[in-house]
């Protein structure tokens, strides 16, 4: 926005909201108003940030929202509630301020395709909106082709509740229902996957309901990994918190899950063994969102590969993907990440659209998790381009301390809690 | 901890200039800067016909990735497979493992798990029976993240505990897949503890399969196989017999499992 | 070194952006670069720094006072810590002080007190 002076802006603002407000869904032909057109594929973190800050750094260009749902379930704090400790109804966040306050025209529809070369995305009702340049937050798939004997159907049975929805529920009910003395047995997978440390945080919060409700009850967390994100710190929690009620038993442990059969509740390891759950919870391999695939910027890793400068697709030029659904490492998959890689691509689309040089680009992570509703643990980080590669700054980051007090650990759930409601409010706007 | 793998990340991201998802001409000819490659080719002139490396184009866990090598060959007496070499070209000691393959291993496929010290390109050579060489390359970008950060707990006492998968039954004229797991922390040789004092290495640095007495597979392994080493192979066993799997490490501990295969 | 290269470049960049425009007299940096990198701070202190709360507002409170802190806890000199040391680690002395800037520039919203 350098040196644009603000009588000016005025007018643009004015006339971008003009155009907005009028909408043009009817008229693919016409791109956008005079500061462009962008349409946003996915109200998430990643895509409702997006939209929100184009608006900002530049109201004389349109954003157009496509978003299917009325209303966004995060992941993030989706545990509390298997756990019994927030309502669903706290996990949701409508539209109403980005279109009230920030301008954004929201288009409540699912994106059939995407045609790269023409630009312009068509909607299931076959009808057409053109871009100047699209922003994708599609998020993740689940993977059913990676492990045997889980799909779509096996889910209902066996619920995987890594997206906040229905199969929360399901998985909540279970959990619910489940005998005392039973056993949770939660399988993870091989990174990268969306939210590292989130098999963890929910097994701990599932412990906290079990011990709470049904106390002879067990937990098996069948890991395809041999570490994971803030190791030390849960399990230093699992200890001090549950006792023995979690075992934990990693990739070389034979923690591997290769085969689900969800009707039996049953899975089974790499070196043969089965094991059976009273209630078995399956998170799979996953994979970028459907409409990445389409619009072609997905790799045979099945994400997206972007230029880290700008986060635009390596293979598709106008195309910009963040969130979980890029590959971003060493920034891992999570709603902080997503809502600080959208912001840094909201400001390169605009100084595209301007015909300038992207600004440089920082971004930062927190991921603070719950093991019970007054102990949290956090790892942070901030990252840069070093040498074209997306880097964390050395001597930067890391996780908590361990051996901290309980005052230190109330602190970080608070913060938590805190985070949750301010990083929310940053994505789609104050609460209505 | 901390220090090692951010000098890591820093080395990873630097070393990944110029990487791109679809590698450059200069990238695939990587392995003719690599002594050892060039010394097993000797004058052979390689192709990289039937032989494929399936390897992450990113790792956010270098010291654990997954790694497939397999080749598109028929494995009888007449012809088949040899040998499979393997070897990163920036890590410290670029020969990762070797594997030597019969007809009895049925089908020419390994999947192990290696460490990568920075971003890099991955060489596999295989040699036929007749003397003809297939090379392959892959690049992997190594991102490591404080969000994925690793415990290193290792107790000594699991050392040389192993775990296998062998079919109890195969059908004739098929192969069937063997698992192998050995709990060991393979040392690599070139860390330095707290005192600046280098750790000498310790790894299991051989594994051998026979049917009976018919060797199946041996492997050679370095540095660069991951801690607790992982070996799928294939089995395509002639009769009914004793599968027999033996482990050697640098203090000449050895593991020896036994399981009986039936042929039906 | 290569960090400093990249932001030596991306100045280069701007300030040509800001010679070809009406704002030449500005010796300010870039203020998009300051308000992206203060958009670190919002996904927790809410956006432009005006959330309460557990998280202290930033916005309007004075340069010193945001300048100190951040220093501090670079410095690892502020009892109790948890993420902000691991933070502000990301930053230098040049990040910290455009930081404080920028919401001390901003006024506090009408919930919070300004200080």
């Amino acid at each position: 926005m350098a040196g644009v002076p603000i009588s000016r802006r005025a007018v643009l603002r004015f006339l971008g909201l003009g155009v907005a407000a009028l909408g043009a869904r009817g008229f693919p032909a016409i791109a956008g108003g005079d500061g462009g057109h962008v349409v946003v594929v996915g109200g998430g973190f990643g895509g409702a940030t997006a939209a929100r800050y184009i608006r900002r750094f530049d109201p004389s260009i349109r954003v157009t929202l496509v978003e299917p749902r009325a209303r966004f379930y995060t992941c993030p704090f989706s545990n509390l509630y298997l756990a019994g400790l927030r309502s669903f109804d706290k996990l949701g966040h409508g539209y109403d301020a980005l279109r009230r306050i920030h301008g954004v025209d929201v288009v409540p529809a699912w994106v059939e395709d995407v045609d790269t070369v023409a630009r312009h995305v068509r909607l299931r009702d076959g009808s057409r909106l053109a871009y100047d340049r699209l922003l994708l937050s599609p998020g993740v798939d689940m993977d059913w082709q990676a492990l045997e004997g889980y799909d779509a159907a096996a889910s209902e049975h066996a619920p995987h509740a890594w997206k906040a929805g229905s199969q929360s529920h399901r998985l909540r009910r279970q959990l619910e229902a489940m005998d005392d003395g039973g056993v949770f047995i939660l399988s993870a997978p091989a990174n990268p996957y969306r939210c590292p440390p989130g098999p963890y945080e929910r097994v701990s919060l599932i412990a906290h309901f079990l011990k709470r409700h049904k106390p002879r009850s067990k937990i098996l967390l069948l890991d395809a990994k041999d570490g994971f994100s803030k190791q030390p710190l849960f399990m230093e929690g699992w200890q001090a918190l549950y006792g023995g009620m979690i075992e934990w038993v990693g990739l070389s442990a034979d923690g591997r899950v290769l085969r689900v059969d969800a009707r039996r509740r049953e899975v089974e390891t790499e070196f043969g063994a089965r094991h059976r759950a009273a209630v078995l919870n399956v998170v799979p391999p996953q994979k970028a969102g459907l409409i990445a695939h389409r619009a072609g910027v997905t790799d045979r890793s099945g994400w997206v590969p972007v230029k880290p400068e700008t986060f635009e697709s390596r293979q598709v030029d106008n195309v910009y993907v963040v969130g979980d659904a890029t590959v971003a490492a060493p920034m891992p998959k999570s709603a902080f990440c997503a809502n600080s890689q959208a912001r840094m691509a909201a400001a390169a689309i605009v100084a595209s659209l301007q015909n300038r040089a992207p600004p440089e680009p920082v971004w930062a992570n927190t991921c603070y998790s719950l093991l019970a509703p007054e102990y949290g643990i956090s790892v942070a980080g901030v990252y840069r381009l070093i040498d074209g590669e997306i880097a964390e700054v050395p001597n930067s980051g890391g996780i908590s301390p361990l051996e901290a007090g309980s005052d230190f650990r109330a602190r970080e759930a608070r913060y938590a809690q805190r985070w949750y409601a301010s990083i929310c409010d940053d994505t789609w706007g104050p609460r209505g | 901890m901390m220090s090692r793998r951010k000098i890591l990340c820093l080395i990873g991201a630097g070393a990944a200039v110029g990487f791109s998802p679809t590698v450059p001409a200069r990238t695939r000819q990587q392995w003719r800067q690599l002594e050892p490659v060039l010394e097993l080719l000797g004058d052979a002139e390689p192709t990289p016909k039937g032989l494929k490396m399936e390897l992450p184009p990113v790792s956010e866990n270098s010291s654990a990735i997954p790694l497939t090598v397999s080749v598109d060959s028929a494995m009888t007496a007449e012809e088949h497979v040899e040998s499979i070499h393997l070897f990163a070209n920036r890590n410290p000691n670029p020969t990762i493992a070797a594997f030597r393959l019969t007809p009895l291993t049925g089908q020419a496929r390994i999947s192990t798990r290696i460490r990568l010290s920075e971003s890099q390109t991955v060489v596999a050579v295989a040699r036929t029976n007749h003397g003809q060489y297939r090379v392959t390359t892959r690049d992997c970008r190594v991102a490591g993240s404080g969000c994925l950060m690793r415990n290193d707990n290792h107790d000594p006492r699991d050392d040389m505990q192993f775990r296998i998968r062998v079919p109890e039954t195969v059908t004739r004229g098929e192969d069937a897949e063997v698992l192998t797991l050995i709990m060991h922390p393979m040392e690599t040789g070139f860390r330095e503890d707290e005192t600046g004092r280098r750790i000498p290495r310790l790894i299991v640095h051989s594994f051998t399969a026979h049917l009976d007495a018919a060797p199946v597979l041996e492997a050679a392994f370095n540095s660069a196989i991951s801690a607790n080493p992982y070996l799928r192979f294939h089995l395509r066993p002639p009769h009914s017999g004793t599968l027999e799997m033996q482990w050697e490490d640098d203090l000449g501990r050895t593991a020896k499992a036994r399981a009986a295969v039936r042929v039906s | 070194m290569a960090v400093k290269q990249l932001r030596w470049l991306a100045a280069g960049v701007v300030s040509g952006l800001v010679v070809s425009t009406a704002h030449a007299a500005a010796a300010e940096p870039d203020p998009r670069r300051t308000e992206l990198l203060a958009g670190v701070c919002f996904s927790c202190h809410g956006t432009d720094g005006r959330h309460g709360g557990d998280f202290e507002p930033l916005a309007g409170r004075s340069y010193e006072a945001l300048q100190d802190t951040l220093l501090a806890f670079r410095a690892d000199t502020v009892p109790g810590a948890t993420v902000m040391p691991r933070l502000v680690k990301g930053l230098d002395e040049d990040e910290i002080r455009a930081l404080a800037r920028y919401f001390s520039s901003l006024e506090a919203s009408s919930a919070e007190v300004s200080r």
